[in-house]
Order: C-alpha cells, then structure tokens, then sequence
C-alpha cells in the first residue's frame, strides 16, 4: 500500500512517499523546502506559508519522481491537520485535498504530533516506549495507554525548541537555532548558576530564557551553556520520575531537538539508571517531514476508511492526547 | 457609518472536473471567518465563483482575497502538475 504524506504545520513543506507492507514501512522518498526567516526572526506565519505555496507543487512532483511512482499509483493520501500555525496547515490541506478530489484518493487528516511518534518507533523498532517529543512545537513526556498517548509531563509555557531559537535569535542566529547553540555550548564547561523549574513533572522554560539573556555579559559561550545544562536536566528529572513511575522499560526520543548530542547523553544515563533501552530518531527524520504523516496515515488505513472531503478541516491546536488511536 | 465592500472572483474555463475539485480543496477552510468577513463559493459546470464580503476592515478582505488566491494557484498547479 502506498501513501503521499504532507507536512506544512510550521517551516517545513515536505512530501513525502512510503510503502507498507504488512507491518513494515519503507521510505520511498521524503523531499523538503524549508523556510528560512531572516536572521534574528522567527517564523512569519504567513510569510512561511507563502513559501510553501511557492514550492508545494515542486516538492510534491519531486517526491512522485523520486519514489518512481505516479500519482495514480498512490492509495491513500495524509496531510498534517495539525497542530500548527493556521496559513502554513491550510497549504498542505489544500494539496492533499485536491489530490484527494481530482484523483479519487482516500484522505486522512493525521495528528503531527503522533507522526512524530509513530514515525519514531517504525525506525528504532521501539515496542511500548515512554516518549520523550522535544521540538518547536512541544515538550512533552508521553505513554501510550488505552487507546491514547497519555502526557506524562509537558512544558508550562513555551517548548524546549522555543527556549533554544528564542535565545539564539537574541543573540543574532536564525531559526532554527539549536546546532549554533550546541556548538557554543561544546567550547565552555563554565556553568553559571541559572533558574531549574519543575513542578511536579512539568516544565517550565520562560524564566530560564530571560534569565539566561540577563548572563549574557559572562560569554555567549558560558551561557549556552548554562542554558543547555539547565534545560537538558530539567528534562532529564521529568523523564526519570516518567520512568519510575510508569516502569516503561523503552525510551524513545523523537522532535527536531533530539539532533542535540547533550541532550541524548543526559537521558542515556537516565536510562542506565532505570534500566531501560534508550532509542532516538535518526536525525534525518527526528525533524518534521512527510514520511511522519505517510507512516501514521498508513496506520490509520488499516483501521478505518478515509475522511470525507468537507470534514478536513486543519485544526491549528489539536492535542496528540484527544486522538483515538484503534491500531 | 461601516464600509460594505463586496468581491468576486470568478474563474472559468477550467473543466467541470477541476472546477468541482477547486471548491472541495478550498470549502473546509471556510470555517471561522473573522466576524464581519464571509466567503461563499459556488461552482457551475466550468466555472468557480467566489464571493467575498467585509463590513469594515478591508485588510482582512485583502489579506483573505490574497490566501483563497494563493490557494487555487496551489490547487490546480497540483492538478496540473501530477
């Protein structure tokens, strides 16, 4: 079976074709343009969503050649319905739609957060995971229990992705940050003392970004440092207690900021101490791309039949926790 | 005293299929209009018409006018493209 997945929830406009065969899922193809704001900015909802005008059609017949495949030959088509921001998700949903319509293809609106997931357990081969989805767009400690994935622990206020790209755009990167900061972070081991807020098994990130801005005057180095040891551990608390609590013995990272080689080296050592297989997503595809949306939506087929067309809605703040999942 | 500014957009000359698949593609967006801005879309055999209306703020007519735009140029570069 053959899916064409679509993802447009932010800076990223990807297509990307998979092929399922019983329980296995090979990427055909997965091509992406992503956005680039201007030095010192985020991301301009409108103005990303212009870019993904521009090269959706592009992207699409690049992913259909790519994966040797003809958009008649396509079974099912996923779009990311959310969550995202507004002009970016309707881009996509109007790509898929059309195909849907013209071409008579099933289509499944998919939740961009359990692409993430999904996408990450069919590549680590991940069974039960405690999940760990750290991006632009999330922070959250995630358990799969009845028929849904339960939150375990989320951020307060903004994500670990926006704690990273707010600070790096403070101090002149552009989005998304997290490498230039990592890279700074790697030339210090300074560490000034910073705000560590955890309640309960929540997060919270808005006072550490302020505070870290106010350390600036003690090297740009020293404080990606500090920010980078404060954040990660913080985590880090979060996904032992998740741990302990839930006796998960998989851990699965997966989001754009898993690519941070400091970060995986923290939770390693969380999983050593409670004996547990770590898994992360291989960086090509820990960011968001098509192949999420393909893969879930293939798993949604084997459940149930496509949405209606007049029903595919984008729904700008969908939470992973409010899906049903039945496969 | 609030401006009343109406517009419409037809596009024809496309094939009945293309014009059917416009206004499914585009109609499940028309949910949650800013208050005072509404969009009706209708298609006839070749042809796609878009109604826009605003009572006051033309900016967000404008900037409305400029997405739906955007979004059949997407729509049948897709159709067209695949």
């Amino acid at each position: 079976m053959l899916c064409l997945g679509v993802e447009s929830t932010a800076h990223t406009f990807s297509c990307a074709v998979l092929e399922k065969k019983g329980k296995k899922g090979k990427i055909l193809s997965d091509v992406r343009k992503i956005y680039r704001p201007p030095e010192g900015e985020g991301i301009h909802p409108r103005e990303a969503s212009r870019h993904h005008v521009e090269n959706s059609a592009k992207v699409l017949s690049e992913s259909l050649q790519k994966a040797k495949v003809s958009v008649r030959d396509l079974d099912i088509v996923a779009y990311a319905a959310g969550p995202g921001l507004g002009p970016c998700l309707r881009v996509g949903a109007v790509v898929s739609r059309s195909l849907s319509s013209y071409y008579q293809i099933p289509i499944y609106p998919i939740n961009h957060a359990i692409g993430h997931i999904e996408l990450g357990k069919l590549l680590t081969g991940a069974k039960n995971p405690l999940v760990l989805l750290v991006s632009g767009g999330h922070t959250m400690l995630l358990a799969f229990m009845m028929g849904k994935w339960r939150v375990f622990g989320e951020t307060l206020d903004i994500t670990l992705g926006q704690l990273l790209d707010q600070f790096g755009r403070s101090i002149g990167f552009a989005s998304p940050c997290g490498k230039q900061i990592e890279d700074l972070a790697n030339k210090s081991s300074i560490y000034v003392s910073l705000p560590y807020v955890v309640k309960g098994n929540d997060v919270s990130f808005s006072g550490l970004l302020s505070a870290t801005k106010s350390i600036l005057s003690e090297g740009v180095e020293n404080a990606c440092f500090s920010l980078q040891e404060t954040a990660f551990a913080m985590i880090s608390e979060a996904s032992e207690r998740a741990l302990a609590f839930t006796n998960k013995k998989e851990f699965l990272i997966v989001g754009g900021v898993t690519a941070n080689k400091r970060l995986s080296e923290m939770l390693q050592s969380v999983c050593r101490r409670q004996n547990c297989k770590f898994f992360v997503s291989p960086q090509n595809y820990s960011g968001d791309c098509g192949s999420q949306i393909a893969w879930t939506g293939l798993l949604e087929s084997s459940v149930k039949d496509g949405a209606n067309l007049d029903e595919t809605f984008v729904r700008q703040a969908w939470r992973l926790d409010t899906v049903e999942i039945d496969y | 005293m609030s401006l009343t500014c109406k517009v419409q957009v037809t596009l024809d000359n496309i094939s009945k299929k293309k014009a059917e698949t416009l206004r499914k593609a585009l109609e499940p967006d028309n949910v949650n209009f800013p208050e005072n801005l509404t969009l009706e879309l209708e298609n006839f055999d070749n042809k796609v018409v878009f109604n826009f209306q605003s009572q006051g703020d033309m900016k967000k007519l404008i900037a409305t006018v400029d997405e739906v735009l955007e979004h059949v140029q997407v729509a049948l570069k897709v159709i067209d493209g695949c």
